[in-house]
């Protein structure tokens, strides 16, 4: 079953979902970094999470099917980028900044910190769900 | 330099939406991004790996 029906299916499961969603977000967006709190928080989120995803749910038992072809598509820029920020890494240039140079600012505001939250949550969710 | 490396993140980040929407064409040969992750964690090595990397994002992102 897809995101989307598993949503259409399920209207009530939905808005709870997301009402969770936004919770975490606007809690997540005032924990700091460095903090033993946030530590607390994303550790047992990552060990919960991994606990999940190795529980077989009933929809992984659906056919496997072969990958489109052009598959290695998607490596071009994720080694694109992978190269780079390893390079970046390396050079400690403020010339040449690595992503979470660019990041750290804009992870400052809470607002921006609570979607970067509900974004990487979402994902997790999804993963797991895979 | 500095622009130029914001461009090739900025590049490479807009790439990857450009190609989920490719992928999302009728009779297109890319697989989507779940599909090709959903390719990767069949096996437990790379289902750990997927999972390991997605938490180490929010660790580094959010945590430190």
């Amino acid at each position: 079953m897809s995101l989307r029906s598993a949503a259409v299916g399920r209207p009530a499961a939905l808005v709870v979902g997301g009402l969770l969603l936004v919770a975490a977000a606007v809690v997540g967006g005032r924990l700091p970094s460095f903090a033993p709190l946030t530590y607390v928080v994303v550790a047992s989120v990552g060990v919960l999470t991994v606990g999940a995803a190795f529980r077989p749910p009933p929809s992984r038992t659906a056919a496997r099917e072969a990958v489109r072809p052009l598959w290695w598509v998607w490596a071009v820029p994720v080694a694109v980028f992978t190269v780079w920020e390893l390079w970046a890494l390396a050079a400690r240039s403020p010339g040449l900044p690595t992503f979470s140079d660019l990041m750290d600012p804009v992870l400052v505001d809470p607002v921006w910190r609570g979607l970067v939250w509900a974004g990487w949550l979402l994902a997790g969710w999804g993963l797991v769900r895979r | 330099m500095r622009e130029v490396t914001i461009a090739v993140y900025a590049v490479s980040l807009l790439a990857l939406v450009v190609l989920e929407v490719l992928a999302r064409l009728p009779g297109s040969r890319v697989p989507t991004a779940g599909e090709c992750l959903s390719s990767v964690m069949r096996h437990p090595a790379g289902r750990i790996l997927v999972i390991l990397s997605w938490w180490w994002t929010g660790w580094h992102f959010l945590a430190r």
